[in-house]
């Protein structure tokens, strides 16, 4: 069956007619397919057309890859409300099939209507009418409510409501007025992490007595970096943890806030981009390993200090080195000879480590460490191959779409006893097959062009 | 040495499950199967067991009651190690309750004569956890259930046990020989079958035998031998629980509410 599923999508008229004899050919089979997440889209459509059985259709209809032809034909041919419930909240449902759902008198259609993005603004208004309160609050988080459906919808009250509406992108200015004076701190947060907020006004909320209002502000990258250098010495945690986040920090700042109490400040700073080499250097020898662990994460990190901390005493710290694409050869080889679990998936991983470390790891005892190599993308064929009858299925199931396996291996697992790895070797070696016949199509008109 | 592992393929449900018309069960259209979680974690013990000593001189054997589907757990056992299995079915064990099934198992274990028995504490479909000590019972062995750790070696006379008891506690006993001893999830890690292991196991032995070749009646299996019966399955109103949507703030604040109206603040 899983053969069949993986084929369907590439084969012609008379070959899906085939294949669904096999795939369609129990009502516990066609129940399954309706919500495996694997079923390609080609099976969902065939099954609107075919299954009767209305728990099917709620299946198709929430399947998340079930195409709009096949929402459209669901909700045409049945007036079930869970039905069309679902589809509603489908997300290939465009604007204009959700336009045309009946939702009068149904709060789960109505629900799943403020919640689909797709929902046009005009259908959002024509609900916001007689709108509970819970769904106001989904249409104020909307982003295609407009600036007058937000003002309707700030005149009902309600802290969260408000808060909703400050939020959104779309909030008008004489409403963002409004908020930035709200008494409340929940609507000046919400109105600080605006993605369309004024800048002016974020530097307004730089001054805030709320910390989570000025954190907030800290944190919307509409802010330019230099007003974040205004909150020095800002007495919440929370408020300098957003600050070491900032890229393009002064100097100054990063070398206050590398000296902080809060050790998450500091293990934030040690992860920013544009953190100078030799505070790097300081908050590599920090007392708290996460802050050492950070800085061993940082892309920035300079050479010299990788060795370091590959020496480092946690191996947590180590694997954080371990995981990096651009260790030089002599860090690699040492870390590959430890033990540590973390350290050896991070080896694994890397797509430069040796061969004969890469065979080591692929034959570990335990079968996590094992699936590091099957997620190199550039591990070569010969390892990859001792992975083909790894006891664990997942480790199988992955290895099934790594792009290196040739069709000899692909034909191999066709053979396996998990299904999931059936279907994954199929759907690979009929993929390479299309690509490979179209790169053939190319050449030859190539050279017949010539 | 010979250990016995019974071991049971269990339904799990599918969503939108259907009930049978006669409402005692579900319709077997919405159920697959498996092989019982605690039964991986009792069969990898007698494994462990076996490997200890080289798989000399033991022997472990995994048996179950079921009809033809059920080989495919024994053969999922079987994949792991060990080298015959046991089916017992007729269609006159249909409906058979935990005192049913372990009066099977029984006649099994006389006619096996295996120096251990490893049950799992209970299977995850129906929860009786019964079915291990019903067998003790009716052995008359000695017993001890929810086995956590197990010290046993081949020749023993006595195995000594841990068993899990609320609030972390843990029971040590020595328990003669031989026993029966229902097995406790996390006791060990369960392996994965190997490849090989998966295609040698198809062609292992597995004896199948009805009740009455083990020395039962009708009167002893099925509905007949069952001590009780399933009534009625339902699926009971729902309304005891809210979800609580929304912000942080707002689901904070709704569960401070909640914990006041329950401890009758106002």
């Amino acid at each position: 069956m899983y053969i069949a599923l993986a084929l369907h999508p590439f084969a012609d008229a008379a070959g899906r007619s085939d294949l669904e004899r096999i795939l369609f050919a129990t009502a516990k089979r066609r129940r399954q397919l309706s919500c495996a997440p694997y079923t390609p889209d080609s099976v969902l459509a065939r099954m609107s057309h075919i299954a009767a059985d209305s728990k099917i259709k709620v299946r198709l209809a929430r399947h998340p890859a079930t195409p709009l032809d096949t929402l459209r034909e669901l909700v045409s041919c049945n007036d079930s409300s869970s039905i069309i419930a679902v589809v509603a909240a489908h997300r290939n449902a465009t604007a204009v099939l959700l336009a045309e759902l009946k939702w009068y008198g149904s709060e789960a259609i109505q629900k799943a209507l403020c919640g689909n993005r797709n929902t046009s603004r005009k259908t959002l208004a024509e609900i916001v009418v007689q709108a509970p309160p819970e769904l106001q609050k989904d249409i104020a988080r909307h982003p295609n409510a407009d600036a007058n459906l937000l003002r309707d919808l700030w005149g009902r009250g309600g802290v969260y409501l408000r808060g909703e509406v400050a939020a959104n992108e779309n909030c008008p200015a004489d409403i963002q007025e409004m908020a930035e004076k709200d008494a409340d701190v929940l609507v000046r947060r919400m109105l600080a992490s605006n993605p369309a907020a004024q800048v002016e006004r974020l530097v307004r909320l730089l001054n805030d007595p709320a910390p989570q209002v000025r954190a907030a502000s800290i944190r919307n990258l509409l802010l330019p970096p230099e007003e974040v250098e205004t909150l020095s010495n800002d007495p919440s945690n929370q408020v300098r943890r957003s600050k070491a986040r900032r890229a393009g920090l002064s100097t100054n700042l990063i070398e206050r806030l590398a000296r902080d109490k809060d050790h998450w400040v500091r293990r934030w700073v040690a992860r920013n981009r544009t953190t100078p080499d030799e505070i790097l250097r300081q908050l590599a020898e920090d007392d708290i390993a996460e802050v050492r662990r950070a800085v061993a994460r940082n892309p920035s990190c300079p050479v010299e200090l990788l060795h370091e901390l590959a020496r480092d005493p946690n191996s947590w710290v180590r694997a954080g080195v371990a995981f990096r694409d651009d260790l030089p050869e002599s860090i690699l080889l040492k870390l590959a000879q430890e033990e540590d679990a973390d350290i050896l998936t991070g080896i694994g991983q890397n797509t430069n480590t040796p061969l004969r470390n890469l065979k080591r790891i692929a034959e570990h005892s335990d079968k996590d460490i094992r699936r590091a190599v099957v997620l190199n993308n550039q591990a070569p064929l010969v390892v990859l191959k001792l992975l083909l009858d790894d006891p664990y299925p997942l480790n199988r199931a992955m290895l099934a779409g790594h792009p290196v396996l040739t069709a000899a291996e692909h034909l191999r697992l066709l053979d396996d006893p998990e299904p999931q790895v059936r279907f994954t070797a199929t759907q690979m070696m009929v993929r390479k097959s299309i690509k490979n016949r179209s790169a053939d199509t190319s050449k030859i008109k190539a050279n017949s062009a010539e | 040495m010979k250990i016995l592992v019974p071991v049971k393929q269990i339904a799990a449900l599918d969503e939108d499950f259907e009930l049978l018309d006669d409402g005692t069960g579900v319709d077997p259209d919405y159920l697959d199967y498996e092989l019982n979680e605690w039964d991986d974690y009792s069969y990898e013990e007698a494994l462990r067991i076996m490997e200890a000593n080289d798989g000399e001189n033991v022997e472990v054997v995994p048996v179950t009651v079921g009809p033809e589907e059920a080989d495919d757990a024994l053969r999922r056992c079987l994949a792991k190690g060990g080298e015959r299995g046991i089916r017992v079915w007729d269609d006159a064990i249909e409906g058979s309750d935990p005192s049913a099934i372990a009066r099977i198992l029984a006649k099994v274990i006389e006619r096996e004569q295996p120096d251990v028995v490893f049950a799992g504490t209970l299977s995850s479909d129906h929860a009786f956890a019964q079915t291990g000590m019903n067998i003790a019972a009716v052995l008359g062995w000695p017993h001890a259930a929810v086995v956590n750790h197990l010290e046993l070696n081949p020749g023993d006379t006595k195995a000594t046990v841990h068993r899990e008891l609320e609030g972390g506690l843990e029971e040590k006993m020595t328990i003669d020989l031989p026993a029966v001893l229902a097995i406790q999830l996390g006791i060990n890690e369960p392996r994965y079958a190997s490849l090989r292991g998966i295609k040698q196991a198809k062609r292992k032995e597995i004896e199948v035998l009805s009740h009455v070749d083990i020395g039962l009646a009708d009167d002893d299996v099925g509905v007949a031998g069952s001590l009780s019966r399933v009534r009625r399955m339902v699926m009971p109103e729902k309304g005891q629980a809210e979800i609580i949507e929304g912000t942080s703030a707002e689901k904070a604040a709704r569960l401070t509410e909640i914990i006041k109206e329950l401890q009758g603040v106002a």
